[in-house]
């Protein structure tokens, strides 16, 4: 296992850029996610790391080693792709055995080391099986195990789990987390589901459009995210994001307004006039029903449009004026659209952020 | 007739199956007539195969000889040393088609898969020369084979196929390489497998298909060359099938009846690698399975 050191890695195809001058450490043994939508570039950076794509610019340092300039196969890296990318042909075992069989170690230590893997992923009976003849969780356990057996000093996945149906997914994330603490592997993971970015990665790197935007654990980035972008990534629903007039308000603070919706705002905001209010719908209630926040600076009155039962919570999307809000309520509240309701909103849940660079904003020291 | 509440069935000519019929109809009313095209020659040579010498051009021809001289096929065999043209034939036919299949696809994988520059250049050249009939580059080719030394012999048959088998061979492998998921040569890199292994262990058992029929192909034009044999072989012991049957035609006279007979003779051994040939393509087909 080792440490990993990106350094201003960038990439383009053609016109478009795909990677601009990333820079990220990972810790030996770490697990690290990089979060971002399609086209964010997390899947290029990948492959500048394997080795199948060369960077334009910037360095790739593995285990105090530069990889950049080298092959794939002296990287000492291994790869899990979305679409598992198995030898069709092969057997399973063929399969598993395959980049050991491509390092001139001997069969009899192959056909060990396949039976030791295969019995780690519960893979045994299917050893003598091809690919095609396999379910989609078997096929992915396949190309775990083929990244796994060589016991290479960095593991990079790509989006290993989005092929699998919503309940495989869960119980294999689960699987995977237990996989990762047991080998204690470096590991790049690469997703665009933030579910997965919160209960996988020991820290969270978030990307977009090529750029990183913030490294930090999942209470971090979920908490504090560093601007808009990662604020409106992370949580389903996503965080209500609204604009806001600030003026100066009776009684001397600072207030700020969209609407009816007034919210206290402190004084640091100033000199701005504008600026834009986060508050996650968890922070959010419903005045009067269950689960009422204690104190609540600012409530609205607003419009039920639509309710979504989750289950055990219901997602209840409201309008006050101009701001569309999204909150939780407990699943036994049963809101009905065009129901009149107020909102009222928990203080420990605003953050503020610049309108024009979509900046978080903080007290100045 | 029919149950109490359903829907009354519909008029007889528009039913599925009907439509079915009549697709059926149609379909295999062209396949027929086409195929009429490739067949009707065929069985005008078995037929003119068994006739004797003064019923061959007879008026008004027969397509089944009333006396059918079955002992043709022994005489064409006897006439000429068949079984040794047979064998060059497939000496020459069967080394150039592994020759052919081998370097084709070496060269299509490294302009499909690839990156080094100049490899626009290159494929156009490449693909440029499929423009090129064999009759062009006959000359030049003799002149060179004759300044090597390899005139009276079986190399100008065979090595060229051994260096890029020809360029419509090429280019068809190529495109059958780009269907390919470049996932799984990135996974053989990743994995540790050389340019080399990857294309020999994992590019090469996907691509049966492809290299069966550019093998089949490859094996049935040069079983069938007359040209290139007639240029460059000079004893007669060396004569390929075409080039020995045609040792029926005399200057004033060609026994047609045995010239026939020893083409249909001639057909068998294509027939055959056809066959087992495309037991092994649809076998091919059927093992590539699911990729991901």
């Amino acid at each position: 296992m080792a440490d990993v050191s990106l350094r201003g890695l960038s990439k383009r195809y053609g016109a478009t850029v795909a990677v601009d001058g990333l820079s990220l450490e990972v810790a030996d043994g770490e697990l690290v996610v990089l979060l971002g939508a399609s086209g964010s570039g997390k899947s290029t950076v990948l492959k500048l790391v394997a080795g199948i794509e060369a960077p334009d610019a910037g360095e790739v340092w593995v285990g105090g080693r530069r990889v950049d300039t080298l092959l794939p196969r002296y990287r000492d890296v291994a790869m899990v792709f979305q679409s598992y990318a198995l030898y069709p042909q092969m057997t399973v075992a063929a399969n598993l055995g395959f980049p050991l069989a491509s390092t001139g170690v001997s069969r009899a230590d192959i056909r060990r080391r396949v039976a030791e893997v295969a019995a780690l992923l519960e893979l045994d009976g299917l050893l003598g099986r091809r690919p095609a003849q396999l379910s989609g969780g078997q096929q992915q356990r396949v190309a775990l195990g083929r990244a796994i057996i060589r016991h290479p000093k960095l593991f990079l996945m790509d989006e290993p789990l989005s092929n699998l149906d919503a309940r495989l997914r869960a119980k294999t994330r689960v699987e995977l987390r237990a996989l990762h603490e047991r080998l204690g592997a470096t590991t790049l993971y690469v997703t665009h589901d933030q579910v997965e970015a919160l209960t996988m990665g020991q820290r969270v790197a978030v990307l977009h459009h090529g750029v990183l935007h913030q490294v930090g654990s999942p209470e971090d980035v979920y908490d504090e995210p560093a601007d808009l972008v990662v604020a409106e990534l992370l949580g389903s629903p996503a965080m209500n994001v609204v604009a806001l007039d600030v003026a100066p308000g009776d009684g001397g603070g600072l207030v700020g307004r969209s609407g009816d919706l007034a919210v206290d705002l402190p004084a640091w905001v100033a000199p701005r006039t504008a600026v834009v209010l986060g508050v996650r719908p968890e922070y959010l209630s419903l005045a009067g029903g269950a689960g009422g926040a204690g104190r609540a600076v600012a409530a609205v009155g607003a419009v039920v449009e639509r309710v979504e039962l989750l289950g055990s919570e219901r997602v209840v999307h409201a309008r006050a004026g101009p701001a569309a809000l999204a909150l939780r309520v407990p699943a036994a509240t049963r809101p009905r659209p065009g129901d009149a309701v107020t909102v009222t909103v928990d203080p420990a849940g605003i953050r503020l952020f610049d309108p024009a660079t979509g900046k978080a904003l903080a007290p100045p020291p | 007739m029919t149950a109490p509440g359903a829907l009354a069935p519909p008029p007889r000519r528009h039913t599925v199956a009907a439509t079915r019929r009549a697709r059926l109809v149609v379909v295999y009313g062209v396949a027929l007539a086409g195929s009429a095209f490739a067949v009707v020659p065929l069985l005008w040579m078995l037929s003119t195969a068994l006739k004797a010498d003064d019923v061959v051009f007879s008026v008004p021809p027969q397509l089944v000889p009333g006396d059918p001289a079955w002992s043709n096929f022994r005489a064409a065999t006897e006439l000429i040393p068949f079984w040794r043209f047979a064998r060059n034939s497939a000496l020459v036919a069967g080394l150039g088609a592994l020759g052919t299949v081998l370097s084709a696809s070496l060269v299509a994988y490294a302009l499909a898969r690839l990156r080094f520059p100049g490899r626009g250049a290159v494929l156009g050249l490449v693909l440029a020369t499929i423009m090129l009939p064999q009759q062009v580059l006959l000359v030049s080719q003799f002149l060179i084979f004759k300044e090597l030394g390899w005139y009276g012999t079986y190399l100008p048959l065979i090595v060229p196929s051994f260096l890029g088998g020809g360029a419509f061979n090429i280019f068809l492998l190529r495109q059958f390489f780009l269907t390919l998921p470049p996932e799984l040569d990135q996974a053989a890199l990743v994995d540790g497998a050389s340019h080399l292994r990857t294309f020999w262990r994992v590019i090469l058992p996907q691509s049966v298909p492809a290299l069966m029929a550019v093998g089949l192909l490859d094996f049935t034009s040069k079983w069938n060359d007359f040209l290139g044999p007639l240029i460059y072989l000079r004893r007669t012991q060396d004569y390929t099938l075409p080039l020995g049957l045609a040792g029926f035609q005399d200057l004033y006279a060609t026994s047609w009846n045995y010239l026939m007979a020893g083409t249909v003779l001639a057909l068998v051994p294509c027939v055959v690698v056809f066959l087992v040939g495309q037991r092994l393509l649809a076998r091919g087909f059927a093992g590539r399975g699911a990729i991901a």
